[in-house]
């Protein structure tokens, strides 16, 4: 006799009714309550102060020193910046003298432990977008995520959310650990309606230097709250060569197995670096057959060899995330698509400490890992992109 | 700044959904949990996700009636539980907790039938088991649980065929549900 699976679940909830608790609605409502009475307070006093600090970003909260980052005037929508509800048209402009890197994440934030969980379901944004110096040059410095407004963008083309300083969620974690917010952090609504932002919005970013009214703007990954939707971009630290250590031997031989071929566009400014390297290359497919399908990220690294055959920079930045940018490529063998190499080079970690890599001349190779798949739809897997060496003067 | 009438209409707004808040916690709030067990395998995270669910549902205070409120609420008891506790909780953990003490005041072989069949549940992966919770509790089709999960038609029955499969391994053949409007053959076969 077949099993009526159905019923059987049903004969379990029945008994599961009788043995649960009551809902504790005290307990609900106060948790739903501390959260409006944030963000009424928030917009009563105009801003927040917030904890630096951010470290690597989704789902790391530090309890650091506390540190004001308002911007002057965060409420002023700042020359260009489209207002909510506005329509937004995309005029790429690169005229400042600084560069956007970062996404948008969807999640849920914990309220015990602060915690940011990236999740598609979720009910939050975490808008880790900062500025940059155009070209990385002279000692690291930390991003700064004032200077940088965020909108989502709806399929009708208006501005759905806008990151606004004073909007943003202040959070103290519940366990008593003293860990307290997060930059960066909003409610996931819609800034017309307050309605939970649903569906798939393109994401633009626009840095505008108050002082002469130029601008970068940036289309950034899309931002999706459909299940199962993610970020792709991430780091490889195994894939990569180690700082410290003796470059792989394929790689000094110009023999090294990789799925990308990158060829800079320019070597102009190579013997005149500055702390880093920012320059534009052409990303070649390097597989014998087949189509690699993926998103173009924001940055490809680079690592510094010496003469001796010694990595002597870190491929990734402990103070940088990887993410994706609002283009995509779709490249059979032999075919192209263009990306940004951006790196600043830190030195290898001496007890958890680094700096920029000592001047000299060095053999710079462009070593990356980008997520491709063999086709749309398909699950994307790392592949290595490689270029050089290229000589370079690090002063 | 918001108007004073702005803010006292979003004030009532926030009171009614508060009222309808409670009235759903008090006439549904144990089935809302014993569906939640379904997915998590105990009560205790049940009630855990709940409160998550509501508290997702009714932070805004958007105007929810109280008869579609309940719908909204089990949206977001799967959705929080798919995508956020599977990644928190350690499977195993969970397994060992299917069987409460609750077997004490009921019938032994009916008490077996359900610890079985929590069992057998507590066995699948997470997503096989909220399409399984959706097809035979919910009496969903493919096609609405693919809605309700964002997959395709396709992965709602591969996963179906596997987990019937997982399930008919510890329980014997399984009645097609009721509701069925598609009979799954083979693996990713729906006829």
């Amino acid at each position: 006799m077949n099993m009526d699976f159905g019923r059987a679940l049903r004969d379990v909830t029945t008994e599961a009714e009788r043995l649960t608790h009551p809902v504790d609605v005290g307990r609900i409502q106060t948790r739903i309550h501390r959260r409006r009475a944030r963000r009424v307070a928030l917009q009563c006093v105009g801003g927040v102060a917030v904890i630096g600090a951010v470290g690597t970003g989704v789902g790391l909260l530090t309890s650091g020193l506390l540190e004001d980052r308002r911007p002057a005037t965060p409420s002023t929508p700042a020359p260009r910046v489209p207002t909510c509800g506005a329509e937004f048209v995309l005029r790429e402009a690169h005229d400042a003298d600084v560069t956007v890197h970062g996404a948008v994440a969807v999640g849920v934030v914990d309220e015990r432990d602060g915690s940011f969980q990236g999740t598609s379901a979720g009910d939050s944004l975490y808008v880790d977008v900062f500025v940059e110096p155009d070209g990385p040059s002279g000692p690291l410095d930390s991003p700064d995520r004032s200077a940088v407004t965020t909108v989502l963008v709806d399929p009708r083309g208006t501005v759905a959310f806008r990151s606004d300083p004073a909007q943003q969620l202040e959070l103290e974690a519940t366990d008593g650990s003293g860990v307290t917010a997060l930059e960066g952090l909003y409610d996931a609504a819609d800034c017309r309606t307050g309605a939970p932002l649903d569906g798939t919005y393109r994401a633009y970013a626009v840095a505008t230097d108050r002082s002469t009214g130029r601008s970068d703007v940036i289309q950034l990954a899309p931002v999706s709250f459909e299940l199962g939707a993610g970020q792709q971009a991430g780091q490889w630290p195994s894939l990569v060569p180690t700082c410290g250590r003796a470059a792989p031997d394929d790689l000094i031989a110009g023999r090294a197995a990789a799925d990308f071929d990158v060829a800079l566009e320019s070597s102009a400014g190579l013997d005149d670096l500055r702390g880093g390297v920012s320059v534009r290359a052409t990303v070649t497919a390097a597989t014998p057959e087949g189509r690699l399908v993926g998103t173009v990220p924001q940055s490809l690294h680079a690592v510094l060899v010496d003469d001796d055959g010694t990595v002597v920079s870190q491929v990734y930045d402990p103070t940088r995330q990887d993410y994706d940018s609002g283009a995509t490529f779709d490249v059979g063998p032999g075919e192209s698509f263009s990306a940004e190499v951006y790196q600043w080079f830190a030195s290898c970690p001496d007890n958890g400490r680094y700096e920029t890599v000592p001047a000299g001349s060095y053999s710079m190779y462009v070593y990356s890992v980008i997520l491709a798949g063999d086709g749309p739809g398909t699950s994307p897997a790392p592949r290595i992109a490689v270029g050089g060496p290229y000589a370079v003067t690090l002063e | 700044m918001r108007t004073t009438g702005k803010g006292a209409a979003m004030d009532d707004r926030r009171r009614r959904s508060d009222d309808v808040l409670m009235a759903l916690a008090r006439d549904r709030g144990p089935a809302l949990h014993a569906y939640a067990s379904l997915l998590t395998g105990n009560l205790r995270d049940a009630e855990d996700l709940v409160q998550d669910a509501l508290v997702k549902t009714f932070v805004r205070g958007r105007h929810v009636e109280l008869a579609s409120a309940e719908g909204y609420v089990r949206t977001a008891i799967l959705t929080t539980w798919i995508y956020s506790y599977r990644r928190r909780r350690q499977w195993e953990r969970v397994r060992h907790l299917l069987v409460r003490d609750e077997r004490q005041e009921s019938r032994a072989d009916e008490v077996e039938a359900r610890a079985d069949v929590r069992t057998a549940l507590g066995r699948l992966p997470p997503q096989q088991r909220a399409c399984v919770v959706l097809r035979y509790y919910d009496d969903l089709t493919v096609g609405e649980i693919a809605d309700r999960m964002g997959l395709a038609d396709g992965t709602v029955k591969r996963y179906l065929s596997i987990a019937v499969g997982r399930l008919e391994t510890l329980l014997g053949p399984l009645a097609t549900p009721a509701a069925a409007r598609t009979v799954l053959v083979n693996e990713g076969d729906g006829r």
